[in-house]
């Protein structure tokens, strides 16, 4: 796809031959599975579940100075429309059932991002003979991305967002940034 | 399927039913879990349920020296944090009996004040925004960035400070920090005039504020409500005028109050703060000491026998440090009085008779934080 | 350094505790130091008859809280006022582990929550209180944290040298 004045996009396609005879059941080919996924990362939509400090600066994150809605990310209110779940903050006892029934009631392709490092591993107030909180999301359901800091910087939230994104696309989008950063300095 | 004929009367016709506002819930206000009983559209009764932010403040104390807790205090009230951290440095000093030189407590007051500032943009604005106007709150963030950028100058960090130490402040502040404060307060002047326009003369602002979430003085003096909930109320009362400490005493301010004692109230009286806050740092600018910004103190504090108790305003009311000490260097008891916590619990006496809407609008003018009513 | 009305206070509080509660022991502390004015020390019982009079006299209560001596409690109360004459009384009365104090709430709403976060923090149960149950820690929790004997303090667990 050319758009012109800007570097050449490379489509999962480009990289390798399409069949073009019919083919049934064309929901599980892995092509289509890519192009969605690229369509996915640009419109991540987070469920925002912030805790404790960290959530004040997720919500730095989302106002003017960084503003993650050039990213396409819009928070929801609820999980039933988000994909990725951000958990900011410490985790207490009490909180344990609310986390898994939230991560179940959100529809799949979803991904965690554990923001801080109360929700890396319990933070600061993580010490032999701590009563009250867990330590880590990751001992609660499956995280894919650790953001450490207390607080990390927004900037440091949109950097995750952006590794959620070459996950997501299993490296796809990183090959594109990279084409494309190489294409602009080849122009200079 | 419902086999109507095993269902009384009385469940029939029953029309209170329980709904949960929480513990997630898009308002921005932390876990917050309100257990709400409603008929129809209004509130009968309501619980604050809380606890989902707890994590062991006081415990984790015992198990601190002095020194190591200071992390702990700016993570209590994460919006007023430095002024919880100056706070805790100002409860230790006073067991001990140190003296802070006057450039540190000069320092202190300007920090304190920029926190309370930053802090009344997020209780005003988030308060607008769950009343759906989301312009403002991007505006007050905004405005609060320049803020953290001058805290970041000489802390290091734009949320969670650990700048006070025991007799001081850690290091002195900087030509590029006084500049931009200097031109701080020059630009928050010019837009207050941009904040009245956009949003406190707005007919829906003030219809679904005015009137809203009434606390009379006798239900504030029953349940030890302070701060700005409190001078909405018509109650003068401010930490900073009536136990004076640090150097507010050199300082000319006043305490803005209201008389109606309603959510719209409350707003004004947050607001008016800031240009008082604006006042105090112009003047600690100007009469700044030359010093040291530290007293000598021991390595590893080590407190004499007793207790003590130290109150301070925070941008939420009064909160106060009780320490008991044994004579060694770990605490044996840290109680911390967090205003939010008496705050939060007079909504069980001012809540009920109100509409499910004025719900959000209520929580949000008491402005609370909830890992500080957690601890 | 008190004022006038501040003195005229507190010889005022210092009488009507007196009558109220003659065996407390009632004394002026160095609100420098201490951060408080009056301290009135009880034995055996005494606050629901402390709060009556501090309602009287327009003081809010500003705080309970309980420190653990490993064989009794010790129940601290801090009242303070909001008005010109700015006085703090702090309360103490010594309990025993098993003896159940009398609840304030009465009197005083803001101790309904108070005595509940004192409650689920030492096991201290209260009389007479409406709604004695846990507040912060999970309603399913079995243990009492702020005890000396739970968890790691410095008596059990030594607190190893810090090296920085």
């Amino acid at each position: 796809m050319e758009v012109k004045g800007s570097s050449p996009i490379c489509l999962p396609s480009k990289g390798f031959q399409v069949e073009s005879k019919e083919i049934p059941g064309v929901v599980g080919f892995a092509p289509v599975q890519d192009l969605l996924n690229l369509a996915r990362v640009n419109a991540l939509w987070p469920l925002t579940f912030g805790i404790a400090c960290c959530a004040i600066e997720m919500m730095a994150a989302g106002v003017a100075r960084f503003d993650w809605d050039r990213f396409g990310i819009i928070p929801r209110g609820t999980p039933r429309q988000s994909d990725v779940m951000v958990v900011a903050g410490t985790i207490p006892h009490k909180l344990v059932s609310t986390i898994k029934t939230l991560y179940d009631q959100m529809p799949a392709p979803k991904y965690v991002i554990a923001m801080g490092n109360c929700a890396i591993s319990g933070g600061p107030f993580s010490y032999d003979g701590q009563y009250a909180i867990v330590n880590g999301a990751d001992k609660i359901i499956p995280v894919d991305v650790y953001i450490p800091g207390c607080p990390p910087r927004p900037e440091a939230l949109l950097q995750g967002f952006i590794k959620i994104q070459t996950k997501m696309t299993k490296g796809i989008i990183d090959a594109n940034r990279r084409a494309e950063k190489a294409a602009r300095r080849a122009k200079k | 399927m419902l086999n109507i004929k095993t269902i009384d009367d009385a469940t029939i016709n029953q029309r209170v039913y329980q709904l949960n506002l929480g513990p997630q819930h898009p308002s921005t206000h932390g876990v917050m879990h309100l257990l709400l009983t409603l008929d129809g559209e209004v509130v009968v009764k309501i619980e604050p349920i809380i606890g989902y932010s707890h994590r062991g403040h006081e415990k984790m104390a015992e198990n601190r020296i002095y020194e190591q807790y200071l992390p702990n205090p700016a993570r209590m009230d994460y919006l007023s944090g430095m002024i919880f951290n100056h706070g805790y440095c100002m409860a230790v000093e006073k067991l001990c009996g140190i003296e802070v030189p006057r450039r540190a407590e000069y320092i202190r007051v300007i920090t304190s004040e920029l926190n309370r500032i930053a802090s009344h943009f997020i209780g005003t604005m988030d308060y607008a925004m769950g009343l759906g106007a989301i312009t403002p709150f991007l505006w007050g963030w905004d405005d609060r960035e320049n803020i953290l950028d001058l805290l970041e100058m000489i802390s290091g960090s734009r949320l969670t400070y650990s700048y006070g130490r025991f007799g001081g402040v850690r290091n002195d502040i900087t030509k590029e920090f006084y500049d931009g404060t200097r031109k701080f307060i020059e630009r928050l002047r010019s837009r207050f005039w941009d904040y009245e326009n956009l949003i406190n003369q707005n007919v829906i602002f003030i219809k679904r504020s005015k009137d809203v979430g009434v606390i009379t003085k006798e239900d504030a003096l029953l349940y030890g409500v302070t701060g700005p909930t409190l001078r909405g109320s018509g109650v003068k009362y401010d930490v900073r005028k009536h136990e004076p400490y640090s150097v507010y005493p050199e300082f000319k301010f006043e305490i803005p109050t209201r008389k109606e004692g309603d959510c719209l109230a409350r707003y004004q009286v947050r607001m008016a703060e800031l240009e008082q806050s604006l006042n105090i740092i112009e003047q600690a600018l100007d009469h700044l000491p030359p010093g040291p910004v530290r007293a000598k103190v021991p390595r590893f504090v080590t407190p004499p026998e007793g207790d003590c108790y130290v109150t301070f305003e925070s941008a939420r009311g009064a909160a106060g440090f009780y320490i008991v000490s044994d004579g060694t260097r770990v605490p044996y008891r840290i109680k911390v009085r967090a205003p939010s916590f008496s705050n939060l619990f007079v909504l069980t006496k001012i809540c009920p008779g109100h509409f499910l809407a004025d719900i959000v609008a209520i929580f949000g003018s008491i402005d609370v934080t909830v890992p500080e009513i957690d601890r | 350094m008190l004022t006038a009305g501040q003195k005229k206070l507190l010889v005022e509080l210092r009488s009507s505790l007196a009558e109220a509660v003659p065996e407390g022991q009632i004394s002026e502390s160095d609100y420098a130091t201490k951060g408080y004015h009056l301290e009135l020390r009880l034995d055996k019982g005494g606050v629901r008859r402390v709060a009556q009079i501090m309602l009287d006299k327009r003081f809010m209560l500003e705080t309970v809280t309980a420190a653990d001596f490993i064989d009794s409690f010790e129940l601290v109360y801090l009242y303070s006022t909001y008005n010109q004459q700015q006085v703090r009384l702090l309360t103490r009365i010594r309990i025993p582990k098993d003896v159940q104090p009398f609840s304030v709430s009465a009197i005083f709403p803001a101790a309904i929550w108070l005595e509940r976060e004192v409650y689920d923090f030492f096991g201290i149960r209260f009389q007479e209180h409406p709604d004695l149950k846990r507040i912060i820690n999970p309603d399913d929790a079995d243990y009492f944290p702020l005890l000396k004997n739970f968890g790691k303090t410095k008596f059990t667990d030594q607190i190893d040298d810090i090296l920085c």
